[in-house]
């Protein structure tokens, strides 16, 4: 490929490795501090990798830690702002996916991307099918039979004829493999694929992962389950703030190892917890259920509480928001405010009921970026701007965004600056100051300080503080564990749509929170034990 | 290595007038004067009073379906039955005067009660139905005009001044030195402008339009809205089908066809975002009388109506083309 820039593979291939680990020749694939900036936040910070033939090698940390980043980076979506990728001792630039393919990098992303209406066998060939000469007339029978024998190599039993749509998650992703493999990729990278798979399906895909690994291929695995790492990898690299942390043999080392060093960063952000005493109970969710995402949800909160809702991202947590918010529909249990039994069968309801959600994507659900600041605080109470019934005339708009703008201390020209031009922080006050309006007493934050700058993260924390003072109750959803113990007063884990551990704020700790989110079923039956 | 994409940084650039920010505002306007000018300088009639006057006679129909327009497509929608309901329109309250004695005001509210009705099922459609906009008026056009056609048979209603002798106040009449047609078409763009500023319904136009979600999610009852602004669609088309029976003096089946189509060119070339979200009612104004004052500088300038139309179709191509550069810059 033109597009890839080539040194002199010999020069390259001389200076290897000097980590400590079995040496089985040269890597097939190596990143030497390789970084990632994004505005406002660096992705990956000098990380530097490596990948023999033959091998599995875990990527595993906490949401944010930069592995998806990585992955977008090895299969040509993102470029790296710094240094150096190495395939087979040549330095490449994977400028395009198709680069990355053609080299013979090939990547099963974690939402898959197969053409649901096509067959098994079109799907696996799609892009490169087989052409009688130079006709441009597809050879099906060469297509198909390929795509037999690429599955039966792979020991998959899979008819090409089958159309994917007919195919459960576990078969669709196999057939994502045959798909990635058909390139003769020298390196595969699975990102999550255990995340939407029952336990003996990803049995069966780790045979593959096996077969694979007795074939020459190198394997890159990207999995929140830690006893992947352990079922199937020889070495695990964590990551951690977009930093390299360590590389472990997975020989030595145990599920318990890898949360030690997932998370062990110091708290050095600030959160200005104050002690509120609690007074009556605000909300309480008994037994919430919606088949297949939430499963038995009981919990309370009181006045002046946080309650705060830990677990990895697909646990669940923003779907139990979004059934109190009257969002998704809920098939079983019961909602009470205050005491009272309340439906909330739509948002409008439960806003009457006196719930807020600040929902994790602000730009896509939280605000209307193409109206003003002072639009999009007049929303949801039009009537409490003092305006006539069915009517919100401009200077009703104005006038009380003003007032929240002062008391918040939203940074903005003017109330009429459209959403989009304010900063992260700043449109989630926006956000913030929309529900005060409402007069809302049960304010559910999911994510609060996604993409917001340190600074406007306390300011963020010391808001939720002065609206507990007020007699509100909160419910606060974060991937950020320093962020769900500093400012928690009870902490629930959520895990498959389950609550799967309570503690209190005393008595939680990273470690503890980690190996109930990530644990599998029988650990924490051991650790219940 | 190549530079990567850098996003909007939050916070810069709000209040900056670059010159996309200047065309959202000024450049239909400039594009009307700029146009004007133009045909003034080889035609000097067109500057007359009395070509203005007739300059806005030509654009009232376009503008007044332009107004309901505005809201469908600030809501992220399109309507493409606005002439079918029209004519659906026109011919019920003809039918009812021609045939059954009706007075001036019954056959009126008449009008303005099966375009809102028409208008009303469109809604109904794209929200209970979940059908997009797109098709779901493709289908009630076909349906209001065929409804349209069965009712009058296929024949025209005439001579209506005969039955209800006012029946011209609606279209031939002036008021001042204003044609009614003009009287009719800005009472409608007040009346738009009015709830688009001043009401809750205006304000959840343009918040659906820039992002259902989030307005679903402020506990906006979405679907509410919608039917609202496509039954104001279909009054708009009502409105016209008074204003057209009286000017022509009757109702037939065929009235106003592709007049949806104006309407859209109008809203689009007044800088109305497609997406939904942006826009203003003024701008489509500007936009219905741009087409007619092409139309009717071409006319003067005995250029034929072939080419009048071919030039409307690259104006509302290069109207969106500006546009799409416009956002590129911000």
């Amino acid at each position: 490929m033109s597009s890839l820039g080539t040194h002199n593979a010999d020069a390259i291939a001389a200076g290897v490795t000097n980590d400590p680990r079995p040496v089985r020749g040269a890597p097939i694939l190596r990143l030497v501090q390789v970084s990632k900036r994004f505005p406002g936040v660096v992705a990956l910070d000098d990380v530097s990798f490596d990948l023999f033939a033959g091998e599995v090698h875990v990527l595993v940390g906490e949401n944010g830690a930069g592995k998806s980043t990585l992955v977008k980076l090895l299969s040509g979506i993102y470029q790296p702002d710094g240094g150096e990728i190495f395939f087979e001792g040549a330095q490449v630039q994977l400028r395009t996916p198709h680069a990355a393919q053609q080299l013979g990098i090939s990547t099963v992303h974690q939402e898959l991307n197969l053409i649901p209406h096509l067959d098994v066998g079109k799907n696996i060939y799609l892009g490169r099918e087989p052409m009688r000469g130079k006709t441009g007339v597809i050879d099906w029978a060469a297509l198909y039979s390929g795509a037999r024998d690429q599955l039966r190599q792979l020991g998959i039993d899979l008819e090409p004829h089958t159309p994917v749509s007919r195919l459960g998650v576990a078969m669709q992703q196999m057939t994502e493999i045959a798909k990635a493999l058909v390139n003769d990729a020298r390196v595969l990278i699975l990102d999550e694929p255990t995340a939407a798979i029952t336990a003996e399906e990803s049995e069966q895909l780790f045979q593959l992962v096996e077969k694979l690994k007795a074939q020459g291929t190198g394997i890159i695995l990207i999995s929140h389950h830690l006893e992947d790492a352990t079922r199937v990898g020889d070495r695990a690299t964590v990551l951690r703030d977009g930093k390299y942390v360590d590389t472990v043999p997975m020989a030595t080392s145990t599920p318990n190892d890898l949360i030690r060093l997932m998370v062990g960063r110091e708290l050095t952000q600030q959160f200005p917890k104050e002690e509120i005493p609690f007074g009556e109970v605000a909300l309480n969710v008994d037994r919430l259920n919606r088949a297949g995402v939430l499963r038995d949800i009981s919990f309370d909160v009181r006045q002046g509480e946080i309650v705060g809702l830990a677990g990895l991202v697909g646990a669940g947590r923003s779907e139990v928001a979004r059934a109190i918010f009257g969002i998704d529909k809920l098939e079983s249990g019961t909602i009470e405010v205050f005491g009272k039994l309340v439906s909330n069968s739509n948002p409008g309801k439960a806003i009457a009921n006196g719930i807020a959600l600040l929902p994790e994507d602000r730009k896509h659900q939280g605000l209307v970026l193409l109206l003003s600041v002072g639009d999009n605080i007049s929303m949801a109470a039009p009537s409490a701007t003092g305006a006539p019934p069915g009517l919100i005339p401009p200077r009703n708009r104005f006038l009380t965004a003003r007032r929240y703008i002062d008391a918040l201390r939203i940074k903005t020209p003017s109330s009429r600056q459209k959403a989009m031009f304010l900063s992260g922080g700043n449109q989630q006050k926006v956000v913030l100051a929309k529900w005060m309006l409402t007069k809302a007493r049960i304010f559910i934050f999911d994510e609060p300080t996604r993409g917001i700058d340190v600074g406007a993260k306390i300011e963020v924390y010391r808001l939720m503080g002065e609206l507990l003072k007020g007699g509100a109750a909160i419910v606060m959803i974060s991937s950020e564990l320093p962020e769900v113990l500093g400012m928690s007063d009870r902490i629930l884990v959520m895990r498959e749509g389950a609550i799967v551990a309570r503690f209190d704020r005393a008595e939680a700790t990273q470690e503890s929170i980690m190996s109930y989110a990530a644990a599998s079923t029988q650990e924490e039956m051991g650790a219940a034990a | 290595m190549s530079a990567p994409a850098t996003p909007v940084v939050p916070g810069e650039g709000g209040n900056r007038l670059t010159i996309g920010r200047i065309w959202q505002t000024f450049g239909p306007l400039l594009s009307l004067i700029i146009l004007s000018m133009l045909i003034w300088s080889q035609e000097s009639v067109f500057m007359s009073s009395g070509n203005w006057v007739n300059v806005a006679r030509q654009a009232s129909l376009t503008a007044i379906l332009g107004v309901g327009m505005t809201f469908v497509i600030l809501t992220g929608g399109v309507d493409l039955s606005a002439g079918s309901m029209v004519a659906l329109s026109a011919v019920s309250g003809a039918l009812m005067i021609d045939k059954h004695g009706w007075g001036m005001w019954q056959a009126v509210l008449l009008m303005l009660a099966v375009g809102a009705l028409a208008g009303m099922i469109n809604g109904l459609i794209i929200t209970i139905g979940k059908i997009p906009p797109f098709i779901a008026t493709l289908g009630t056009m076909q349906i209001y005009r065929g409804a349209a056609s069965q009712l009058t048979a296929g024949q025209p209603i005439s001579f209506l001044n005969k039955k209800v002798p006012d029946w011209d106040v609606w279209g031939t009449r002036s008021l001042g030195p204003f044609p009614s047609p003009v009287v009719i078409a800005f009472c409608t763009f007040l009346v738009g402008f009015l709830i688009l500023r001043y009401t809750r319904l205006g304000l959840y136009v343009y918040a659906i339009g820039g992002n259902e979600t989030a307005t679903r999610f402020s506990g906006v009852q979405i679907d509410r809205y919608k039917i609202a602004v496509y039954t104001f669609m279909g009054i708009c088309a009502g409105i016209a089908a008074i204003m057209l029976t009286s000017r022509l003096n009757s109702a037939k089946a065929d009235f106003a066809t592709g007049e949806e189509l104006n309407a859209i060119a109008a809203v689009v070339i007044g800088g109305t975002s497609l997406f939904g979200g942006e826009g203003t009612l003024v701008g489509t104004m500007i936009g219905a009388l741009l087409m007619a004052v092409i139309r009717n500088g071409l006319t003067l300038m005995h250029i034929s109506a072939f080419y009048q139309q071919i030039v409307i179709g690259a104006v509302i191509i290069l109207a969106v083309l500006v546009d799409r550069l416009r956002r590129r810059g911000t």
